[in-house]
């Protein structure tokens, strides 16, 4: 059914996340947040779109470009009724484009992902990756401290069988491939809201170290200073913190849009409280994956990149300290 | 009574309801009024297709709660439902619209809604992008100014934004974010008894303080998952009462989570559900309200058909007390 444009849409112009600068590598310093495109999914997925995810997840997050727009310079939040000034984010928020990965073979765009996160990070900036599926992280991490291990914090997403890495292979689970290439260090991980019910031997393997798994029905019993302390230990290990925010994290009934329905999963307001008490350590890079913009009659809903948005907006602005959003969190 | 079927109208209308015009409604009929118009949405258009899906939707209910029964229980009040044999709601059909003049648009459906409330019935308005909801109360206030120079009336919004900033970009002060600001700016609206509901996520700090300082009320989305739908409605329904007979109510179903609802142009997440929309509006049926619109069914956003479905139900639990007769 075609569709009319209205005079100018929303949507014109460069398609920046939250129509925040455009900046180069050198542009970067410490501190500051560099969103970065990778639009790549692993061939052998039973659905193929979610490659499109980061142009979906910018066309949406133009809706929240305060600064850019002159009608809503004030932005609050309805229910903590807090005024916050969102004219510094051009100063630490950049959009760095998406990695030239078309058409590249699949070790060369790994090295092509990894190079670009490397240069991310020894500027000591944040790197904020939107996903393509989870077949981004393992290259992902290789470019957080080179040579070095890392903590890893997933939301959502499949869990390996087995820490074992030999039969951990055989999953295409993320943690596998990092628990293989000696990236990740099982102790040093932690897992919330699994899209899988984890196998019992593995939880047994994480319950034998010191590593964490919480069920979205015990995140949402746990207050935020409990959530933010899982980040807070593993970043007092002198380890650079990866995160990976999956869509099938949160319930599907929500969305719909991530390959992996789910129907116990967070709701946004968890999603939001568990991303706020996160950020209160330091992250090398958080890793956006799971969001299908194209799954079959949805590709116009777009609830799901609504969604990511809406809770990545929440996690920037206390990141920026632009608002204090922790003690309201648990309200 | 008649031994032949009632026949379906030529054409879809709301709730089956018979053709006719606003000369022919007698006072507390409701008088249906489309505006299939959505240019003045920002962004995300289509709900210009809302009126006639609303019409199918709510036939295709409309069916399935009569056929040749005439008494039904409803579980939800306990109560046994006779459906009216009078005509108690006529489709008016479709204002018309003008893509190149928004003031033309206002006027025509202005004019419409006007008609319906000077004869004493109830406009209900189907939208349209919210917008709509602007012309359709400026037409209603004008039509109860016909009837009584001194009448006045308070206002509900139940939406998941404010709708209340005074100008937006290209489309300056018409379109679908401004349409809350506009009514304030109608001559016997009480602005303190203007109340939001539903509103979800960030909002402009300004329009806040300005809706605050007017003595009018805002429930997120949150208060009503916290204080309940039904109790967030009887506060609203308290306060836009307060000191006037009339009372217009305009259903944006935007409010309703884009997990349920995704047909709509501008979704919010951590919105009200449909069991909470729907327990609001048993209480608001209750209400002396005597116009509405419902707005933003976009059924070119939802494949799956099932807003239109959540919309038309919507409509028949507002209007339950028009549609039947209850007792026990």
């Amino acid at each position: 059914m075609p569709l009319r444009t209205a005079p100018i849409p929303r949507m014109a112009g460069h398609l920046s996340f939250m129509r925040s600068v455009r900046a180069n590598f050198e542009d970067l310093s410490s501190g500051s947040l560099a969103v970065i495109g990778a639009p790549m999914e692993d061939s052998s997925n039973l659905k193929s779109g979610a490659r499109f995810s980061p142009l979906a997840i910018r066309e949406t997050s133009v809706y929240f470009g305060w600064y850019a727009n002159p009608q809503f310079s004030n932005p609050i939040n309805i229910d903590e009724l807090e005024l916050f000034d969102t004219s510094s984010i051009n100063e630490q928020l950049f959009d760095l484009g998406d990695i030239p990965i078309l058409g590249q073979t699949k070790s060369k765009a790994d090295e092509l992902i990894t190079r670009s996160i490397e240069e991310v990070y020894k500027r000591n900036a944040t790197s904020i990756i939107l996903g393509g599926d989870s077949s981004i992280i393992a290259p992902v991490s290789r470019g957080i401290a080179e040579g070095k291990s890392a903590a890893y914090i997933q939301i959502g997403g499949k869990t390996p069988g087995t820490s074992n890495i030999e039969l951990s292979q055989q999953t295409s689970a993320p943690l596998a491939s990092l628990l293989a290439s000696g990236k990740v260090k099982l102790k040093d991980t932690c897992i919330l809201a699994p899209a899988e019910n984890p196998s019992v031997e593995f939880i047994k393997e994480l319950t034998d170290t010191s590593a964490k798994i919480f069920s979205s029905n015990q995140l949402n019993n746990m207050d935020s200073n409990e959530i933010s302390d899982l980040s807070l230990t593993l970043s007092n290990r002198n380890l650079p913190v990866i995160v990976n925010l999956d869509l099938s994290s949160v319930s599907s009934e929500l969305h719909g849009m991530s390959d992996k329905p789910v129907f116990n999963g967070m709701s946004l307001k968890l999603l939001r409280r568990v991303l706020v008490a996160i950020a209160r350590a330091p992250i090398a890079t958080l890793i956006l994956t799971g969001h299908n913009p194209t799954v079959n009659g949805l590709s116009i809903v777009k609830t799901g990149q609504r969604l990511i948005v809406t809770a990545l907006v929440g996690y920037l602005c206390s990141r920026l300290g632009l608002i204090n959003d922790f003690k309201s969190n648990d309200n | 009574m008649s031994n032949y079927p009632k026949m379906n109208t030529v054409a879809s209308s709301l709730f089956g309801a018979p053709l006719g015009s606003p000369k022919q409604l007698k006072p507390g009929v409701l008088g249906v009024v489309g505006m299939p118009s959505d240019w003045t949405h920002s962004s995300r258009i289509g709900t210009r297709f809302g009126p006639d899906a609303l019409r199918v939707a709510t036939t295709e209910i409309s069916k399935s709660i009569s056929n040749d029964q005439t008494e039904l229980f409803d579980p939800t009040v306990k109560s046994v439902l006779r459906k009216r044999q009078d005509d108690w709601i006529i489709d008016c059909g479709d204002a018309d619209i003008f893509p190149d003049s928004v003031e033309d648009t206002t006027e025509s459906i202005a004019s419409m809604t006007q008609a319906v409330t000077a004869a004493g019935a109830i406009p209900l308005a189907l939208g349209g992008d919210h917008y709509n909801g602007y012309p359709s109360c400026l037409g209603y206030s004008r039509g109860l100014l016909d009837r009584d120079p001194n009448r006045k009336f308070g206002y509900i919004q139940v939406d998941g934004h404010l709708d209340f900033t005074n100008r937006l970009g290209a489309w300056g002060k018409y379109n679908h974010a401004t349409n809350g600001r506009r009514i304030t700016e109608v001559s016997n609206i009480i602005q303190a008894n203007m109340v939001w509901i539903g509103i979800s996520g960030w909002i402009d700090g300004g329009e806040y303080e300005l809706i605050e300082s007017m003595g009018g009320k805002v429930f997120s989305s949150q208060d009503v998952h916290r204080l309940g739908s039904a109790k967030v409605m009887e506060l609203a329904i308290e306060h836009a009462t307060r000191g006037c007979e009339s009372l217009y109510v305009s259903l944006c179903i935007d409010a309703m989570d884009a997990g349920y609802l995704p047909g709509t142009g501008s979704i919010v997440h951590s919105g009200i559900t449909p069991r909470q929309y729907c327990q609001m509006l048993d209480i608001l049926s209750e209400a002396p309200f005597d116009g509405l619109d419902i707005v933003e069914t976009c059924p070119p956003l939802d494949p799956s058909g099932r807003t239109q479905q959540i919309a038309g139900h919507l409509l028949l639990r507002t209007l339950r007390k028009y549609m039947f007769q209850t007792g026990k």
